[in-house]
């Protein structure tokens, strides 16, 4: 018997598109395997859940918490611990955020868990779980062995690829059983500084990169532009945010963050293999570059050659008139 | 203060990844290593702060074969004081974690730096286990790491944008860029690194889980169709098509 809890996450009271392709490939293998039982939980405070209707479960366990999880202590935990225990919890699936990172990593510790990220594929056989990884950076994939015995795994973004829009699914509202935590913590909040309105980089379908090509900050603007015609998030390479042209939160690479969006625009990017490292889970890249040489040309699905302070303005305009 | 820092040896980024038709596995032989750049920079901090304050001792620490030892030895150069290597061949995140408290537990450390993450299976749990496994404060990723009135102060990375926070020590931190500069050792390093000590204890636990039974290059062919600069229409209908844009 495998009793399979998917961690959702909510934006605003709604379910993120990522939880949502996450809770819909983990119903496709409950459906199709009679000893998997689905569980839905929540580390996040919610109102009221609403749930694709094809998905049999009639009720979500929300593990209450504020902000104060992202640095309190394993015993902050132990209701959460205890209602996983009680309910023969034996796998766990969530997608990959900061703070699902955390609690993975601290129930993994706590209930003895195998604990599997960077999951490419999986397959259910023999009452196993048959995972395959992305490793190196994206470059290799390694199989593995089916793992015997529980396990927490956590899922990149984007796992499952496509994402069915919300009007084109029906939904039911499903029970909260509320679960608080109790907060035990020494730290001090000194100072916090919220991302608002602008679309965050690692939820971000649509992402327009750019990089020393810009050459000067203030050239962002068309940058800006672009991102917010095609309702895009902004990312940068490296030396941009070393140089403090902008945040370092949005340089992506291997020392940075890795995306995955459906389309990843870089403009007056060289496409150094660090950089690639960090985008080459996107589904289609798009070059401006005017150096026919650089290296991302290879590994661009579009290329367009020219100079980007014309190209960028002027795919804004016809991105516009669509 | 006692600081510990774990260090991946991972494969360079730069290192072309190849197979063998007949193997199940990637060739390793090719392939160059590096300490992992994310520890590049916890060890950078770890040795700025040494530099800054008096009675801070910085420990290197490294699950993994014999072969690492020359990039332990680079660690040393860099300003560490010593380091350890735990032998063995490690298959889980798991495994190099207990190995990792285990340690800890019978050496007690103030802070315990690691980088975010490590790139070669790119999981970034290692630290969270390790401070789950001791009970210890843990923050990642941190951008910016201070030690101040017996405390640190950290600034994170949340899900909703950043913090800055005050806690009490002993803390284990995922390190990432912009916490400090990487340092090249200097020539007086390198000669002093010789003699500093590298302490060699044997994996306890062996047994894991986990077995990766096949590796392959993970090719994405990307179509690499040419767009003439005045036609960027072309773009649009050709993106359209491949994405739904709405
Ligand atoms: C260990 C390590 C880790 C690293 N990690 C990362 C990482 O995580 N992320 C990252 O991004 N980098 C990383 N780097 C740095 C990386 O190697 C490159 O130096 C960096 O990505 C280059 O940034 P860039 O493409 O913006 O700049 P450049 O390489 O200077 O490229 C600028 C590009 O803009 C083009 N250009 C200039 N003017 C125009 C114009 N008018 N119109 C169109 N195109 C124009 C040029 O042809 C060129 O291709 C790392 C390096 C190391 C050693
Ligand atoms: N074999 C190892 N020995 C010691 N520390 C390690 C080892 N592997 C990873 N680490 C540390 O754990 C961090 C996170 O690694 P990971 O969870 O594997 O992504 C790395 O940045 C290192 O600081």
């Amino acid at each position: 018997m495998i009793n399979l809890a998917v961690f959702l996450d909510f934006k605003h009271n709604k379910l993120t598109n990522n939880s949502k392709s996450l809770l819909t490939f983990a119903n496709s293998l409950a459906e199709n395997h009679s000893d998997i039982h689905l569980y839905l939980y929540t580390v996040q405070t919610i109102n009221n859940c609403n749930i694709p209707e094809t998905i049999k479960v009639e009720s979500i366990t929300s593990f209450k918490v504020d902000n104060h999880i992202y640095f309190s202590t394993n015993a902050s935990l132990d209701n959460l611990v205890s209602q996983l225990k009680n309910a023969n919890i034996t796998h766990i699936f969530s997608s990959k955020s900061i703070l699902n990172d955390l609690i993975g990593a601290k129930l993994s510790m706590i209930l003895h868990y195998e604990l599997i990220t960077n999951i490419k594929s999986l397959q259910v056989e023999d009452g196993r779980f048959h995972f395959s990884k992305s490793i190196f950076s994206g470059k290799a994939i390694a199989k593995m062995n089916g793992i015997v015995g529980p396990c927490i795994a956590i899922f990149p973004k984007g796992f499952t690829g496509d994402i069915i829009p919300d009007d084109q699914i029906k939904t039911k509202e499903i029970k909260i059983n509320q679960l608080s935590s109790t907060l035990t913590s020494t730290s001090i909040i000194i100072e916090e500084s919220l991302i608002q309105g602008e679309i965050q980089l690692s939820e971000a379908e649509i992402v327009v990169g750019a990089g020393r090509g810009l050459k000067d900050p203030q050239n962002w603007e068309i940058i800006e532009k672009l991102a917010g015609t095609i309702k895009a998030a902004t990312a940068c390479s490296k030396p941009v945010s070393d140089l403090n042209w902008r945040p370092h939160h949005e340089h992506v690479g291997q020392t940075g963050i890795k995306i995955s969006p459906k389309l990843y625009i870089a403009c007056g990017i060289s496409g150094a293999i660090q950089h690639l490292a960090g985008v080459n889970g996107s589904g289609t890249i798009v070059v401006i570059n005017n150096d026919p040489d650089a290296p991302f040309i290879k590994h661009a699905d579009y290329i367009v050659l020219g100079d980007l302070f014309t190209i960028v303005p002027e795919l804004t305009k016809l991105f516009d008139e669509v | 203060m006692k600081i510990l820092v774990c260090i991946s040896i991972v494969p360079d980024t730069t290192s072309k990844i190849t197979k063998e038709e007949s193997d199940n596995f990637l060739k390793k032989s090719d392939l160059t290593f590096i300490v992992g750049p994310y520890d590049d920079y916890a060890l950078s901090r770890a040795i700025e702060i040494k530099e800054s304050i008096e009675n801070v001792e910085v420990a290197v620490l490294h699950v993994g074969l014999e072969a690492s030892e020359p990039l332990i030895r680079k660690c040393l150069a860099l300003g560490a004081d010593y380091a350890i290597r735990i032998n063995g061949d490690p298959q889980s995140s798991i495994q190099i974690a207990n190995e990792i408290c285990n340690y800890v537990k019978e050496n007690n450390f103030d802070l315990i730096l690691m980088g975010k993450e490590a790139i070669d299976y790119n999981s970034g749990m290692i630290h969270g286990l390790v401070a789950s496994g001791l009970n210890f404060n843990h923050f990642s990723p941190v951008m910016k790491l201070e030690v101040k009135d017996q405390g640190i102060e950290v600034q994170i990375e949340t899900d909703f944008g950043k913090s800055t926070i005050q806690c009490n020590l002993p803390a284990v931190l995922g390190c990432q860029e912009p916490i400090a500069e990487w340092k090249i050792p200097s020539m007086r390093g390198i000669m002093t690194a010789r003699t500093k000590e590298l302490k060699v204890y044997e994996m306890k636990n062996n047994e894991s889980n986990f077995e990766i039974t096949n590796e392959s290059v993970n090719e994405t062919n990307r179509k690499q169709i040419l767009i003439p600069k005045e036609n960027l229409d072309l773009l649009i209908q050709a993106l359209k098509k491949d994405i739904q844009f709405n």
